[in-house]
Parts: C-alpha cells; sequence; structure tokens
C-alpha cells in the first residue's frame, strides 16, 4: 500500500535530512544489487506485462529482438535476424545456434514456437498485441533455428511486439501442466513461482514470496556472454519496499540500490544532497491523459471539448505540482516516438478561450452545466491531483465537475461500454510496444471500442482508414506520414486532452555504474550494471 | 485501670464542594478494658468518620482539627500511615466490617486474604516463610474452627462468594481476632443479616469476647442491639457525644431529650413508630450551640447560645445537656 | 471450567459464519473485478471475459458463496488469482511474522500500559496523572506512519543502532523454518546471531504498533482501578493493615484488569489492523501487506481466506482472554 505523503510527513522527511547530514552508509556487498523497486504479481512473464514485470523477464528471460538504448532501438536478441514477406504476413525469425537454457538444454525453434503458443493460449496481458492477427497454430518451426509467423493479416506492430514475448524452455514447464477438458493449463500455476528462462540472470524459486522477495543468481553460460562487462553483479535481491519515505531512507543509508522508478519529485533534492545516492532522470514513453466520453453530452460536442482542452492548467500541473519533471507533450504521442507531428501546437492553458468555447457550446445546446463526474485512482496522488486542479479551473468558467475516486480495475471494466464509461478519468498510456499503434493506433481507430485505450469512444471515418493503412504496411518510412497526419486530424477534433510524456525519476546508489536505460524496460535490465566497492 | 480506648473532644471537618463540613464536632466516648461499648446514632450522625478516623483511613480531604485518641494510653492521632500499619492496624485494632461481601476482596480466595492479614500483623513466633505461613494456616484453621464454620481447611481455598451471609460474617470477624488484637472495633456487622443470624452471631461476639479477653468497641443504629449485647452506651448525634453510661441505666431511664427521642422511636419499646420532627442538621451549616436544640422540644435559648455542658463526674458516665445543669 | 469454556468456544462458530457471509457479501458490493486486474491494462475485453468464465465469475452470487463454504469445510482456501500461490500456503508463510509482531506489540502495550494505568490511577489528578494522560492521548492521535518514520530517522538513520526495515538483515542467513516464528526457529536452531538479528528488526515496528494499544491499556486499566478503589473491600483493607503497595499491585489491579483483559481482546483486533500500516512502512512481511494487496487487486479468495484467518486468530485470542478472565475472577466460571 502506498501511503500518500501529507505535509505533516513531507516535515518530518525535512527534518530527516538535517538529521542524516551526518550520513550512515553502510559498507554494502559489492557482489549484491539491492532492488527496491517493485515485485511483479508473480513470475510468469507470459501471465503479466506491466513495469515491474520487466526486472523478472529482462533479467531471467530472453526474447527474440529487444529494445535497448534511449531513444528505444529494436536489436536482434536472441534471433540474430530475420525476414518479412512483401505483404507483410509472413515472417520468419533466425535463432543463433548455441543458446542455452538455464537447465543447461539447448534453445531451438520448437521452444520459441512454444513460448508464443503458450501466449496465445493463456490469452493474459502479453497477447493483446498478437490475439486478434496470430492463430497459434500459424506459428511453426520448419528448421530447428527458424521460426515462422504466419499472419492472419498485415500488422506493422507485429515486429514492435515482438519483444513482449519471453522464450521459455518447454522442457521445465511441460512437467507441470494439467491437461483439462480446456485443453492444457500451460502450468500457469507453476510457473508463477519458478523459472524456466536462459537469461542473465536465475531465479531462485526458493527465495520467492510474492511481492516480498526475490533473488536471481547470474548465469555465467548467457548466450550474450560477459565480454563487455567484466564485473557484472553476481546477485540481485529483490526486496521491493512498500513505502516511498522506507524505501528513500534504505536508499540513503545504503541498504538498497534503487528505488521504484515513480519517486516523488518532492524527494528528488534531498537525494541528490546525500553522499551516497542520486536520483536518475529520464524521458519514458508514458502519455498522461484525461479522458472525455465522446459519447456522453456534452462530450459529442466539438466546441465543449475544446473549452475544457483549454481549461487545463498544463503548465502549472508540470512544473508546480511535478516539479518539472515531465515534458508538456500536447498531442496523444510520445514527442520522442516517430510518427509525431512536428511542430504540432496543441490546445494551451487559456480560459478566455476556454470560457469562448464554453459559451458557443452552450449556444449549440451542450449541457455544459451538468454535473461531470472525473474519475482518479484514488490511491495516485498525481492522478487526484491534477483532476483537483483541473476542477477549480473548471469552475471559474462555469463547468461543475465532480471527482470520484475509483481503482484502475474498475475504470477499466467500466471502460468497455460507452454508456458505463465515465464522463472524464484520467490515466497514463505506457510503452507496451514501441510504436504509434500503441498509442494513436489503439485509442483511436474505432475498431477498438470497448477496451480503455479507446474509452474516449472517438470515431472518425478519415482517421480509421489512416489508421488502418498504416497497421498494414511495413515499412516505417510508409507509416510515419500516416500517423502524423491522422494525429494532426485527432489533434483538430480533440477527443482527449493530453498532457505530458512522464519522466522516469529513479534513487540510485552512486556505487551502480554502467547502468542502461530504455524506457521499455524500465531501466530494468541488470545484465549492464557494476558495483563499485 | 486505663481505658482500653478513651476518645475526647474529636473535631473532623471534611472539605467539600458546598463548604467545610465539620462532621465530627466533639466526640467523646471511653471503653474501658473488657466491656463492650456501644456507641448508637442515627445513620448520617458520624458513626463511620468516627471509625476510618480510628482506624486512620479517613478520606484524603478530611482533617482532624482537634481532639485525642488514646488507645492504652497513647495517642493514635500522633502516629504516622506507617506507624499505624505497623504497630496497629489487626495487631492491636482488630476490624469487623459492617458488610463483609462488601468487605472481602471477590477475586481472591479467604485464606490469601486472611493470610495475608496475619503475615505482616500477627506473631510470628521467630518462625519465617513457609514455616510461619504454616503456624498461621494452623492458627486461622483453628480460629475458622471456633467460629463454627464447616470445613476449616476447605474455606481456605474458597472465594467470599461461596459462603452464606451469616458464614462471611464469622469469617470476618475471624479475620478481625487473627493478630490476638486486645480491642476489636465492629462497625454495624448484624445489619446485613436475618434475625437468627444475627442473634446467633451476637451470641458468638459475646462468647468470643469473653474467651480472648477482648474490649470491644460496638457501632451500631440498633438499640435492641445494644441492649442484647452492650455493657456500656454512648449515644451520639450529629456528630455529637450527647449520653453516655451503662446500657441497662441509660435504656431504661434516659436523660438527654434525644436518647428520649431515640428510645420512643424503637419498635421493641414503643407502641408506634413515634418520629422525632425536624432532621438532622447539615454538618455544612450545624446550629451553634447544641446540634439537637432546633429538634428539641424543652430547647431553651441557653441551648443555642452555648455549647452543650458535660455532666458526670467519670467520663463514661455523662449527659450533655443544658437541661442538668 | 470446562463448560464456560466449551460455551464461549461454540459461541464463536455463529459469529465466524456471520464473518464469512458478510465479508462475502461486501466484496460483491465493493466495485472491483478480479478478471479485469487480473488480465492486466493490456487485455481485450474477451481476454477478461474468458478469465471470469474461469474463475467462476459469472455464477450468481449464490453459487458462488454455496462454492465457497463447501470449499471451506474442506479446508481449501483456493489459490491466490495473481501469485497462484495457495492462499493457505502464503497465509501460513506470512501470518507467523504477523502474529510475532502482533504479540510482541501487545506484550509491549500491556508490560507498560498495566503498571502506567496504575501509576495513572493512584496519582489520580496529580501531575503523573496529568502527564501519562497527556501521552495516552498522544499515543492514540499520532498516527501510527509519523511515529514510524520519526523512529527510522532517529534509530537507524541518525544513531545507526537499529535496522530500518525487513525482519532480518539481507546478510544474514536465516534459520531454518520449523514454525515460522523467526524468533523461535532461531532459538530452536541454536543460531542466536539469527536471533539477535530478528530481535533487532523487530524492535521499532513493534514498539510503533504497541503505542496506540499502550495508550488505550493505560487508559483502561486508570479507570479499572480508579473504579476498584471506591470499593468498600479497599477500605476494609487499608483497616486490617495491608501494605500499600501489595493492596494496590495485588488485591486492587486483580479486581481492575477485567476491563483491561476485554481491552486486550478487542486490542488484537486493532493492533492486527494496525499492523498494515506498520508492516508497509517496516515492509514487514506479514499478512497486513498480502491482505492490502488483495483488496487493492480484488484477489477475492485471498481476501476471504484471509479474513476467515483473522478471524479465527481473533477468536481465538478472545478465547483465551475469557480463559484468562475466568482464572482471574472465579465468580464468572461459575455463573457461566
Amino acid at each position: 500500500m502506498e501511503i500518500r505523503i501529507t505535509r505533516r510527513q513531507t516535515g518530518a522527511l525535512a527534518l530527516g535530512t538535517l538529521l542524516t547530514a551526518a550520513g550512515r552508509a553502510r559498507a554494502a556487498d559489492p557482489s549484491t544489487f539491492l532492488n527496491g523497486a517493485q515485485m511483479p504479481m508473480n513470475l510468469d512473464p507470459h501471465q503479466v506485462f506491466d513495469v515491474p514485470m520487466q526486472g523478472v523477464m529482462l533479467n531471467a528471460y530472453d526474447n527474440l529482438y529487444r529494445y535497448e538504448n534511449d531513444p528505444p532501438e529494436i536489436v536482434p536478441w536472441l534471433a540474430d535476424g530475420h525476414t518479412v514477406s512483401d505483404d507483410g504476413l509472413l515472417w520468419e525469425f533466425r535463432l543463433r545456434p548455441g543458446i542455452r537454457f538455464h537447465d543447461g538444454s539447448e534453445m531451438t525453434a520448437v521452444d520459441v514456437v512454444y513460448s508464443f503458443r503458450r501466449v496465445l493460449g493463456l490469452g493474459m496481458a502479453p497477447a493483446g498485441a498478437f490475439l486478434p492477427i496470430l492463430k497459434p497454430d500459424k506459428v511453426t518451426a520448419p528448421e530447428p533455428l527458424l521460426v515462422r509467423f504466419q499472419l492472419e493479416k498485415p500488422y506493422a506492430p507485429f515486429f514492435a511486439a515482438i519483444p513482449i514475448v519471453s522464450i521459455v524452455n518447454p522442457r521445465a514447464i511441460q512437467a507441470h501442466e494439467q491437461i483439462g477438458p480446456n485443453g492444457t493449463d500451460w502450468a500457469k500455476s507453476w510457473l508463477a513461482s519458478n523459472a524456466a528462462g536462459s537469461g542473465a540472470y536465475r531465479i531462485d524459486p526458493a527465495s520467492y514470496t510474492p511481492l516480498e522477495r526475490l533473488d536471481m543468481t547470474i548465469f555465467e553460460d548467457h548466450f550474450y556472454g560477459w565480454k563487455d562487462n567484466p564485473k557484472p553483479v553476481r546477485r540481485i535481491a529483490f526486496r521491493p519496499t512498500k513505502e516511498t519515505s522506507t524505501r528513500v531512507l534504505a536508499l540513503l543509508n545504503g541498504t538498497l540500490d534503487c528505488t521504484d522508478n515513480n519517486l516523488p519529485t518532492d524527494q528528488v533534492a534531498r537525494i541528490n544532497a546525500s553522499k551516497n545516492a542520486v536520483v536518475i532522470k529520464d524521458t519514458n514513453m508514458r502519455t498522461f491523459i484525461v479522458r472525455m466520453n465522446n459519447r456522453k453530452p456534452p462530450f459529442d460536442n466539438l466546441n465543449a471539448r475544446r473549452a475544457f482542452a483549454h481549461a487545463f492548467n498544463y503548465e502549472g500541473f508540470i512544473n508546480d505540482i511535478l516539479g518539472g519533471y515531465a515534458t508538456r507533450d500536447p498531442t496523444p504521442l510520445p514527442d520522442t516516438l516517430w510518427g509525431y507531428p512536428k511542430g504540432a501546437k496543441g490546445y494551451d492553458y487559456d480560459l478566455v478561450k476556454a470560457k469562448a468555447y464554453f459559451d458557443k457550446a452552450l449556444a449549440e445546446g451542450a449541457p455544459m452545466k451538468r454535473a461531470i463526474e472525473i474519475h482518479v485512482q484514488s490511491e495516485n496522488e498525481q492522478s487526484v491531483q491534477s483532476a483537483q486542479l483541473f476542477q477549480s479551473d473548471l469552475a471559474s468558467i462555469g463547468a461543475n465537475v465532480k471527482i470520484i475516486g475509483d481503482t484502475w480495475g474498475n475504470m477499466i471494466t467500466n471502460a468497455v461500454k460507452p454508456e458505463t464509461a465515465p464522463d472524464m478519468w484520467v490515466h497514463w498510456v505506457s510503452t507496451y510496444f514501441v510504436d504509434p499503434e500503441n498509442w494513436v493506433g489503439q485509442m483511436y481507430d474505432s475498431q477498438f471500442h470497448g477496451t480503455w485505450k479507446a474509452s474516449s469512444y472517438y470515431s472518425n471515418p478519415e482517421v480509421d482508414v489512416l489508421l488502418r493503412t498504416a497497421r498494414g504496411l511495413t515499412r516505417q518510412e510508409e507509416r510515419a506520414p500516416l500517423y502524423e497526419q491522422a494525429t494532426r486530424q485527432i489533434m483538430a477534433d480533440c477527443p482527449d486532452i493530453w498532457v505530458y510524456n512522464s519522466m522516469q525519476l529513479q534513487g540510485y546508489s552512486r556505487r551502480v555504474k554502467g547502468r542502461r536505460f530504455c524506457t521499455v524496460g524500465a531501466g530494468a535490465e541488470m545484465r549492464w550494471v557494476t558495483l563499485e566497492a | 485501670m486505663m481505658p482500653a480506648l478513651r476518645i475526647r473532644d474529636l473535631k473532623v471537618s471534611i472539605r467539600t464542594d458546598a463548604g467545610l463540613a465539620q462532621i465530627l464536632d466533639g466526640i467523646g466516648l471511653t471503653l474501658q478494658p473488657g466491656r463492650i461499648l456501644g456507641v448508637v446514632g442515627e445513620s448520617g450522625c458520624g458513626k463511620s468518620t468516627l471509625l476510618r478516623t480510628i482506624m486512620g483511613i479517613l478520606p484524603p480531604d478530611a482533617q482532624i482539627d482537634a481532639g485525642e485518641i488514646m488507645l492504652q494510653g497513647e495517642d493514635l492521632l500522633a502516629f504516622s500511615e506507617a506507624e499505624l500499619n505497623a504497630t496497629v492496624r489487626a495487631s492491636r485494632i482488630g476490624f469487623i466490617p459492617q458488610d463483609p461481601y462488601l468487605a472481602l476482596n471477590p477475586v481472591f480466595t479467604i485464606g490469601t486474604q486472611l493470610l495475608e492479614v496475619m503475615r505482616w500483623h500477627a506473631p510470628a513466633d521467630g518462625l519465617k516463610g513457609a514455616a510461619r505461613r504454616r503456624r498461621h494456616t494452623e492458627k486461622l484453621v483453628s480460629l475458622l474452627r471456633r467460629m463454627q464454620l464447616p470445613d476449616p481447611e476447605g474455606a481456605l481455598h474458597r472465594y467470599p462468594h461461596q459462603f452464606s451471609g451469616g458464614q462471611r460474617q464469622r469469617l470476618a470477624i475471624a479475620a478481625a481476632l487473627a493478630c490476638n488484637p486486645p480491642l476489636v472495633i465492629a462497625d454495624e456487622p448484624t445489619t446485613a443479616l436475618d434475625v437468627t443470624t444475627q442473634a446467633q452471631t451476637l451470641a458468638l461476639l459475646r462468647e468470643l469476647t469473653e474467651e480472648f479477653a477482648l474490649s470491644m468497641l460496638f457501632v451500631t443504629h440498633d438499640l435492641g442491639v445494644v441492649a442484647e449485647l452492650c455493657d456500656d452506651l454512648c449515644v451520639i448525634y450529629a456528630g455529637q457525644s450527647v449520653e453516655a453510661g451503662s446500657a441497662a441505666q441509660v435504656i431504661d431511664s434516659p436523660s438527654h431529650p434525644y436518647t428520649r427521642a431515640l428510645i420512643g422511636c424503637h419498635p421493641d419499646r414503643a407502641a408506634g413508630f413515634v418520629g422525632i420532627p425536624g432532621s438532622v442538621p447539615s454538618p455544612l451549616a450545624a446550629p451553634q450551640g447544641c446540634r439537637y436544640a432546633p429538634r428539641c422540644s424543652s430547647a431553651t435559648t441557653a441551648c443555642t447560645r452555648r455549647g452543650p455542658l458535660k455532666l458526670g463526674a467519670e467520663e463514661d458516665r455523662f449527659i450533655n445537656c443544658r437541661l442538668f445543669e | 471450567m470446562t463448560r464456560y469454556l466449551l460455551r464461549r468456544l461454540l459461541l464463536t462458530i455463529p459469529s465466524l459464519f456471520g464473518l464469512l457471509v458478510v465479508t462475502f457479501l461486501l466484496i460483491y458490493i465493493v466495485p472491483s473485478d478480479t478478471a479485469a486486474a487480473m488480465a492486466g491494462d493490456a487485455a481485450t475485453p474477451e481476454q477478461i471475459a474468458r478469465l471470469r468464465h474461469e474463475m467462476g465469475l459469472d455464477q450468481s452470487v449464490l453459487a458462488q458463496f454455496g462454492l465457497y463454504l463447501d470449499r471451506v469445510l474442506h479446508l481449501q482456501f483456493g489459490e491466490s488469482a495473481f501469485s497462484h500461490r495457495a492462499v493457505a500456503v502464503d497465509i501460513a508463510q506470512r501470518l507467523p511474522a504477523t502474529l510475532e509482531l502482533t504479540f510482541f506489540a501487545l506484550f509491549l502495550s500491556t508490560a507498560l500500559g498495566i503498571p502506567l494505568g496504575v501509576l495513572c490511577a493512584v496519582n489520580h489528578n496529580r501531575w503523573p496523572d496529568f502527564l501519562l494522560r497527556f501521552f495516552s492521548v498522544l499515543g492514540v492521535a499520532v498516527a501510527a506512519f509519523w511515529v514510524a518514520i520519526m523512529l527510522q530517522l532517529l534509530f537507524s538513520m541518525q544513531l545507526g543502532w537499529l535496522p530500518l526495515r525487513g525482519e532480518l538483515s539481507d546478510e544474514m542467513l536465516a534459520p531454518p523454518r520449523m514454525t515460522g516464528f523467526l524468533l523461535i526457529d532461531s532459538a530452536l536452531a541454536w543460531r542466536w546471531d539469527a536471533f539477535a538479528d530478528a530481535s533487532r528488526h523487530l524492535v521499532l515496528p513493534a514498539i510503533t504498533l504497541a503505542l496506540g494499544g499502550l495508550a488505550s491499556i493505560t487508559r483502561f486499566t486508570r479507570a479499572g482501578v480508579l473504579e476498584t478503589l471506591q470499593k468498600d473491600f479497599v477500605l476494609y483493607e487499608r483497616a486490617v493493615g495491608y501494605r500499600r503497595s501489595r493492596m494496590i499491585w495485588i488485591y486492587v489491579l486483580r479486581n481492575s484488569v477485567t476491563a483491561t483483559l476485554t481491552q486486550i481482546g478487542l486490542l488484537f483486533g486493532s493492533l492486527i489492523a494496525g499492523g498494515v500500516v506498520v508492516e508497509a512502512i517496516f515492509d514487514w512481511p506479514g499478512i497486513g501487506s498480502y491482505t492490502v494487496q488483495a483488496i487493492l487487486t480484488g484477489d477475492h479468495q485471498v481476501m476471504l481466506a484471509v479474513t476467515l484467518m483473522i478471524g479465527v486468530v481473533y477468536a481465538g485470542v478472545n478465547l483465551l482472554t475469557d480463559l484468562v478472565h475466568g482464572l482471574v475472577d472465579p465468580r464468572l466460571m461459575e455463573t457461566a
């Protein structure tokens, strides 16, 4: 549970800064990285795909291609290359030879096939990108080291989504599968607490307590080798710390090597002032958005939507509440991604314009004065603060907004129907795969109505055509202008309020060197890291 | 012979929210050794304050303004709390409570409670620890047997609520005698009992006084009990001693108007209940002079002007009233 | 005695059943969708619907309750929707940590609260009473997390005497797991280094947790002793020459602790609840964080099992206080 930091608590922390000025760093074990970031709900990378999972899957598992560097590049990993047919339907990936799983067995194309079929068969979070375009029997291994995918329809983001799938070792898993009336259960209970990977670190299942602790030790025979990091971390100890304040204190006294990557901005100065820790800032591709339900009046009225878009104090929110640790992004796409409409101006904070649009909408008969509900994640402070800020500005132009505390699970459940979807709600869109499809494609193509990502129920046939065409092409040069054009049109239609692209703040011990950040893995890949004695 | 207990001109007041209340305003009495002195008065006349003053357990907001309490020649008022505890309570003055059901600790066995008292106050005969405790237990058991309590050994392991009212009173009497005090103070010990048990208890007390050569101060509101048990009698009214003398003499021919009225009230003696007109004055606003004067049919102006006069050559024979000047 | 306890025991069964029903209904009233949460935020509605069916969430509430009751009677608590581990195993793994912390806190607050309450009462309306009452009000009013952070800042950060978080140092090898209680396991394995380390980790969370309880035990003991001091037997015991200290600490206290004992039973429940915050701040690997996680994600099996389990422990503790109650006051067992 994350308890919000209150003013009183902040006072306590400030006092703490004074007290700890003396500094009491502990001599830490130079071979163990003490990881204070969150742990995923379980250890199976085919069931869970979120930011905490990156710390498990990027270290204990490998994938065919992997995102590295900042801005992210997709690079060959287990595969050393791929080919794609001109129609974009047939994809072939060639595995490197001699890759070994942790149990010593060699990885072949059959294992890759098993992994993809398992993802599709489980049908959970990581499957979302593949289910509409890939049938399990269309993943095959024509040769020992060749994997073939036959897609149902052209889908360019397929390649961008390839790194989502971790390759697992069927020889470790199959013994635990249970066959029921609906077929195999894919040993999902077993793998949730165990491991069957080939990654740079090996999970020690005995050390695992869900959400509490997990130890990984180095896998010397990792296919990538260790030539580029002669002094790697030998052991990763996940010690997720639930409270921000404890996490920061533990970082300061040397009992943790990193915090989570959601460090509150008010902790930055304090950590940077310490002798043994520092805050690392990375721009990631995580956009912050205020949704409007375009099917519910007054949001079916363009001028009404524009009135709201001009009433959000973007700069005030970013600078005063987030301490400047975010980039204003007036579009639905991350500003660092290809396909971004360069020079797009978007909507600015201007209550005069907002009032003008408000009155125009009112004149057109939009019920501008009805009570409008904005749903927030009550346990997330930023989500609540954004709504509070918005509420007071909207009140000044005459709109009546009520803030409703809600949970993520509940909001995405209600978002699947326009009738139950909230008037407005606040959320982030993270990078599931690095492709404009992850943002504008899945958010504004009307075929996705019924998913939380498309919960503004925006519909513009012209945009649909652009997005569908872009999705069917394989070459980025051809796709980019289509996304740019679609994005400009969407911005003109103003279905939602786009606020910022996030900056990731994570506290690190100063002994941590060689960390590489990539927005997709949130910097969780440990194989590059060295600990200074 | 030196009196077992002699109280002279005792004045005790209590601070209350309404002001200073003069609860005791000149109490005097003398208990001769080997005798039973009944102290009689209506409720609210200061009987329990008198007892608490003697035992040294007055509430914290009470203060002793004057007087002396001589126990075999020593003034108890000069004793510190620690000295009282070490040398007087239980060992020189035994105490019999009004209602042993309330006075005994409900969650400890009889043995524990009585032996706790004996541990500090009964003669140890040079014994220590377990041996002393054994000696005390034997003594207690024989005492309980003398009290005609069934199964005296077993009684030690039982709790107060497991006894009948009469048995509890006998337990309390045993407790008062356990440390061989020469003086016992009994606080209306028979009021909570039914008539038969009351008679048995009074007979027992009478026997014990002779058997253990006790002097006893017996506080009660019941003249009938005094007539049955006591050798001597001291009547108090509103914190003042009004008349004292031998029990038979005072009851047969009461002199003080209050004593006369009181005896007139007693159901055994009067044909019907004859109430005394008026009520006991509040200790916050006690009348000048004789406190009984406002209710007294024979009162003269002299009664309200000056305090009542003490008559009688001996201290245990007196009438405090101007009518007898 | 046996009849008294048996009666108490039988009385807990309907309470536990009621608890089960209420919890089950509450979970259905609170809008949370396990399937949606479980499928993750990249899932499609079809994926969610499939999961919901697999989990039996598309059946009627009554049918689901029937299924649940059936399983509970067979002591099967199912598996967590997220970790896929048997809930019974997870609870068995975490409960000892919580109990260790709770009992230690309970011990601290009782061992300190009773004497402090007595001190307050015997110094009624004098400065020790005012001082202690001030602190006991403070103890209730000040939020646990604030106290926790202050303790961490002072004892872990500034003085470096006590560890900041967790139940064992990272470099300390844990003793072999036998009872699950770290202190007991360390002692059984003759691992006094681990015992000392675990004890050091226990201090700050236990103190934090104990503070609220300390305040209420002090207040209840004070009230109990004050009430007892008005009783006739106190006057009698003074009149027959009881030593004052023995009279207060033995004879009066035992009459006064009945209210405190009831309070201790109730306190146990609030300590388990308060433990949620304390466990979060000190990263105590107990049942508290497990429960919070289950509530946030809507993990029904875990919520139900944890509630039932806490109910059983709570009933057990109250049975224990009833027993002690009966031992302290013999009148109770005869009237029952």
